[in-house]
């Protein structure tokens, strides 16, 4: 995805395009409105997040411009502005959002998301209310952070009114929703005891009268709770409350990969019972420790505690029998506490570290990467070859077309400056190349005049990133790029 | 432009509990690298204002990835800070003739993390 971002805020730009770039992905900056929309008209965005105050052309003029010529991308408005005629305004102009300075990149990411899902169809993520919290992609629930466990028919239900949090639902629109129609329907007095179940499990954690009755009507939320999440959810949330709303998520996010640790190290002291092994003895301590570290930072003061003893006891005195059966018995305390899921955790059949998933792209890929500081060749191919990818260094340009012939790169990524030879030059040489017209070439460039990346693409530039590099976003726009010429390959007819 | 922070773990759930922290209660710019090769290649590319480094490391220690960055004319000047398991933290004998900046230790309260971080970095006036 490619987002175009006009702020002439330098610092606010910048903070912004880190956040998106992390999130895979790509951000072009303009500084004034004019700048923007020639970008805009020249490249293809997915969305726009413009400045409302922008120089030139302001961000109102550019939404509403935007739409008179027809184009639909999604337009999110960023302001300082925070009155009710500022936000008419921007909203009429044809914006899809709108957000006011100072805001939390969190919520603004989240925004983005939602503006491209809505552009693409696809269903919204966390539905929450107050203190509820229903995921619907992992059908998780949590109260105040606490797990709970609902039937397959009152999820739904309860993911029925959160999706529509101030309609009442009649028991037979309730109906009409979840039985099927060439079925027998329940009775209203199944509804009214998936209702019942419903609120006997909220009253136990706290959200009481959850579910209101509105008589001879039918059901809804409590309205009083759909207030106090209206206050939540403001821009005004404090960092605090945000910070323990994120850690809620990540807990339930990340709660497998403990479990699986967990896991690992309780095979891993099984194993030690039968046979002193060095390898797993260093697992199991391994685990211990990043579970003392980790359960202790999300909150589970004791079970981090036990993870440390564990750790200890292994480190000190395994070998002594009886701290099999001492280990053991913190093991399942440790368990107890974090409220493990043995169906959450997929044990591994090795003992080797965990790693993030490797994007994929064509196996092998070489790139050739043309730059004349050592140091910056040497880091970017530290970075590029866990990858997968091939990368040969050149910090000699004026023997490039002999190191070209010999690396056959599938991708250039070419220093702009460099001393004894330009690089926009060698990126016209190649372009009228009759064998090497085609390679892939990114630009790394100090230079952040438009005039200038214009240029570079008028000469046949695929792509361009500004130094100082950010590393996320080199390897979004590498890994772009070569997908992009693995799929052009692919569709090419064989002869 | 927010100050940025290197983020070398090799725990999934720590890296995002550290991102979450920075970010939210300091406006931090946070980059993250999940083991020390790509902690290596992320501070000399990103040219960070600090490394936030773990000590236990499964492939590289941070001793020696700490030596790493110091021997790195691109990575030399930045401050760094190790993150440790309070049992595990270094005698201060030896901590004192590390080059850096101070140790947070883990189990850590993420509310107060940054403002820590802050403190020892010398970020707080």
């Amino acid at each position: 995805m490619r987002i175009l971002l006009v702020d002439d805020d330098t610092s606010t730009a910048a903070t912004i395009k880190v956040a998106l770039t992390q999130q895979n992905y790509v951000v072009d900056v303009a500084t004034d409105g004019e700048v923007g929309w020639q970008m805009m008209e020249a490249f293809s965005y997915d969305l726009l997040l413009l400045d409302v105050m922008l120089p030139k052309l302001d961000g109102v003029s550019f939404c509403r411009r935007l739409r008179e010529q027809k184009k639909s991308m999604p337009v999110m408005l960023l302001t300082a502005r925070d009155t009710t005629s500022d936000k008419l305004s921007g909203l009429d102009s044809g914006a899809d959002d709108y957000v006011v300075k100072p805001f939390d990149v969190l919520e603004l990411t989240a925004r983005i998301r939602a503006l491209l899902r809505r552009g693409s169809n696809v269903t919204s993520p966390i539905l929450e209310c107050g203190k509820l919290r229903l995921n619907p992609s992992t059908r998780e629930v949590t109260y105040n952070g606490l797990p709970l466990h609902f039937t397959r028919r009152e999820y739904l239900l309860l993911e029925l009114f959160l999706r529509h949090p101030s309609r009442v639902f009649s028991r037979s629109e309730i109906v009409d929703h979840f039985w099927d129609s060439n079925k027998e329907p329940p009775s209203e007095d199944t509804v009214k005891s998936y209702i019942k179940s419903i609120r006997r499990k909220l009253d136990a954690v706290g959200a009481i009268d959850w579910i209101e009755t509105l008589y001879g009507q039918g059901y809804r939320i409590n309205q009083s709770y759909f207030v106090s999440q209206e206050v939540a959810t403001n821009a005004n949330r404090s960092p605090e409350q945000s910070l323990n709303l994120t850690l809620q998520d990540l807990w339930q996010k990340n709660k497998a990969e403990s479990f699986q640790r967990v896991m690992i190290l309780e095979e891993a002291i099984a194993a030690l019972h039968h046979s002193a092994s060095e390898t797993c003895l260093q697992t199991a301590v391994h685990q211990a420790h990043t579970l003392m570290g980790c359960l202790g930072t999300y909150g589970f003061v004791e079970a981090s505690q036990i993870a440390e003893k564990i750790e200890a006891l292994l480190e000190s005195e395994y070998s002594i029998p009886k701290s099999t059966d001492r280990v053991k018995q913190l093991l399942i305390r440790l368990k107890q506490e974090i409220d493990f899921q043995p169906s959450l955790a997929s044990p591994k059949l090795d003992y080797s570290e965990d790693t993030n998933s490797t994007p994929v792209v064509q196996a092998n890929a070489k790139i050739l990467l043309v730059d004349d500081d050592v140091q910056i060749l040497a880091a970017i191919k530290a970075l590029l070859q866990p990858l997968g990818l091939q990368v040969a260094g050149l910090n000699h340009p004026e023997q490039f077309w002999e190191t070209l012939e010999s690396i056959h790169p599938d991708l250039l990524i070419l220093d702009l400056n460099m001393p004894n030879i330009s690089g926009l030059e060698l990126c016209q040489s190649i372009r009228s190349h009759i064998q090497w017209n085609w390679l892939p070439i990114l630009f790394l460039t100090v230079q952040t005049d438009f005039t200038v990346i214009q240029k570079a693409y008028s000469l046949g530039a695929d792509d361009y990133i500004s130094k100082p590099i950010i590393s996320e976003e080199l390897l979004v726009r590498v890994l772009n790029r070569l997908r992009r010429c693995h799929t052009l390959l692919k569709s090419q007819p064989h002869f | 432009m927010p100050k940025s922070i290197l983020v070398i773990d090799d725990d999934n759930s720590m890296r995002e509990i550290i991102q979450a922290s920075l970010e939210i209660t300091a406006g931090l710019r946070v980059i993250l690298a999940r083991s020390s090769d790509e902690g290596l290649a992320k501070a000399a590319i990103d040219q960070p204002d600090a490394i936030l480094l773990d000590l236990m490391l499964p492939q590289m220690d941070g001793l020696t990835v700490l030596q790493m960055l110091r021997s790195n004319p691109l990575t030399q000047h930045i401050p760094i800070v190790l993150i440790t398991a309070k049992a595990r933290s270094l005698p201060r004998q030896q901590l004192a003739e590390l080059d850096i900046q101070g140790t947070i230790a883990k189990p850590f309260k993420p509310a107060k993390l940054a403002e820590q971080l802050q403190k020892i970095l010398g970020w707080d006036d």
